[in-house]
């Protein structure tokens, strides 16, 4: 029996879950053998068969019922299923901290070797609360970022912006994040322009935004996907009922991935930096809390 | 009494009020879409979500069934664009090549390792264009027949083989090359 692109294309399906008759099977194979085309399709088929059935877990089941239930029954504001507001709110307020403290932060460190460095730092700090000011409900006013009082700014950037929603452990975020930002400036590679895009075609030209833009929240103690070069890695690492994670990308000869995890019980647990290689499983806590 | 009642008959159901055929959709479809949409998204998170959003537009949506297509047919459909949706309110970070070249790694560096863009079954799955993607989960993992999602997709028969065939190679191809989405290529 000899078979055409079109007709193999629409047996594969019913080829991988074995539901073809023996002649046809026989005549799929035969085809595979010698085109190029529909063996490179059967890859992408298989592929996809490879993966199992996956079922939602009893308790997925209910919030998933429970939430269609109230939108659809009542006009009403229903629960996500995803992780709570009050998470979101808080990691808002460690965004703008950060982004402060980040423009700040390597000003005063490196401030006294490199003063071209620091005024373009300077330009950006301002740049970036202008960014931050798009979306965060009050952030401190752009013009009042001091060089000496680093800390502070970040704190009333974080208590302007979410007022008492901040939370415990905020402070210390602000604070250890800096520290690891100091910690990657101080080392052998200083953070490259991250050429990178997101799905909006927004592009990213400078790191001080970049870093702003980049870090991001891990729902339920996961990592965020944006670090979807050592996705794996991370997540192994993340200690159970992690609230919250940040990382700064830097692709440098090899990528530069650091920030730190936050969670509501213990506070700050770790803050990381690495260059994941393959497999990211370079990525490593360098920090534990209260080691600072 | 016919004793299972189609979906049909229970999206009818539904509508005027009944509470048990809610339950009895819900509990035949959800594993289904969840899993659709897992497979889509690639995280169980943004899987849960979409799910959420496809049963929910879909009971809003219940009147304007009009059976032309089976319940589960339609269903799936507003789970892949809710999928898309989902997929294209967030940010996802992608490197891309320098345009100016300058922070390219010099060449001869290992840029294989440089890659670090791990592209697993579902995050190829993730990275075909939108278009792609829906023929593909619909047809490979929804298992819906090529007519099935031309009707309900609002496509030509011709354009949805062909977005199920090149879709299906690009997959292969991203499997293949992992370090597709890094500035390797660039260099290499």
């Amino acid at each position: 029996m000899n078979l055409d692109h079109t007709h193999v294309t629409e047996q594969l399906a019913a080829y991988v879950r074995d539901e073809l008759g023996a002649d046809q099977a026989a005549a799929v194979r035969a085809h595979l053998e010698e085109c190029d085309q529909c063996r490179s399709e059967w890859i992408g088929v298989r592929a996809l068969a490879s993966l199992p059935e996956e079922r939602l877990g009893p308790s997925e089941r209910v919030a998933l019922r429970d939430a269609v239930r109230a939108r659809v029954q009542k006009k009403t504001w229903s629960r996500r299923l995803a992780p709570a507001l009050g998470a979101v709110g808080l990691i808002a307020v460690v965004v703008v901290g950060a982004a402060t403290i980040l423009s700040n932060g390597i000003v005063g460190t490196n401030g006294d070797g490199d003063s071209g460095e620091a005024q373009v730092a300077d330009d950006d700090a301002t740049e970036e609360q202008a960014l931050d000011a798009e979306s965060a409900p009050a952030p401190a006013p752009a013009g009042k970022a001091s060089r000496s009082e680093d800390k502070a700014v970040s704190n009333q950037a974080a208590t302007s912006a979410a007022g008492t929603a901040a939370g415990p452990g905020a402070e210390q975020a602000d604070a250890l994040f800096s520290a690891t930002l100091r910690y990657a400036e101080a080392g052998p590679l200083r953070p490259h322009l991250l050429s990178a895009r997101d799905t909006d075609g927004n592009a990213f030209e400078s790191p001080r935004r970049t870093l702003g833009r980049l870090l991001r929240v891990a729902p339920n103690g996961r990592w965020a996907e944006q670090i979807t070069t050592c996705n794996d890695a991370v997540t192994s690492f993340l200690p159970t009922g992690a609230r919250a994670a940040y990382a700064a990308v830097y692709p440098t000869d090899r990528l530069l991935v650091m920030g730190f995890v936050w969670s509501e019980e213990e506070g700050l647990r770790y803050a990381f930096w690495g260059w994941p290689a393959g497999d990211c499983s370079v990525v490593a806590p360098i920090y534990a809390s209260g080691s600072l | 009494m016919d004793p299972e009642p189609r979906d049909e008959e229970l999206l009818r159901r539904f509508l005027v009020g009944d509470q048990a055929a809610f339950a009895d959709l819900m509990g035949r479809h959800e594993d289904k879409i969840f899993s659709l949409a897992l497979r889509i998204t690639g995280d169980r998170s943004d899987a849960l979500d979409a799910t959420q959003d496809a049963f929910i537009s879909a009971f809003k949506k219940a009147r304007s069934f009009r059976g032309e297509s089976a319940f589960s047919t339609w269903l799936y459909r507003i789970a892949v664009n809710a999928c898309n949706d989902l997929l294209r309110k967030k940010k996802r970070f992608v490197l891309v090549e320098d345009p100016a070249g300058e922070h390219l790694p010099a060449p001869g560096t290992d840029v294989a390792t440089t890659a670090t863009v791990r592209i697993d079954v579902q995050r190829a799955l993730a990275a075909l264009p939108p278009d792609y993607r829906e023929a593909v989960a619909l047809h490979d993992l929804g298992g819906l027949r090529y007519e099935e999602i031309a009707e309900v997709t609002g496509t030509q028969l011709g354009t949805v083989k062909s977005r199920i065939s090149r879709g299906r190679r690009l997959l292969a191809e991203l499997l293949e090359q992992r370090d597709d989405l890094t500035p390797s290529k660039e260099v290499t």
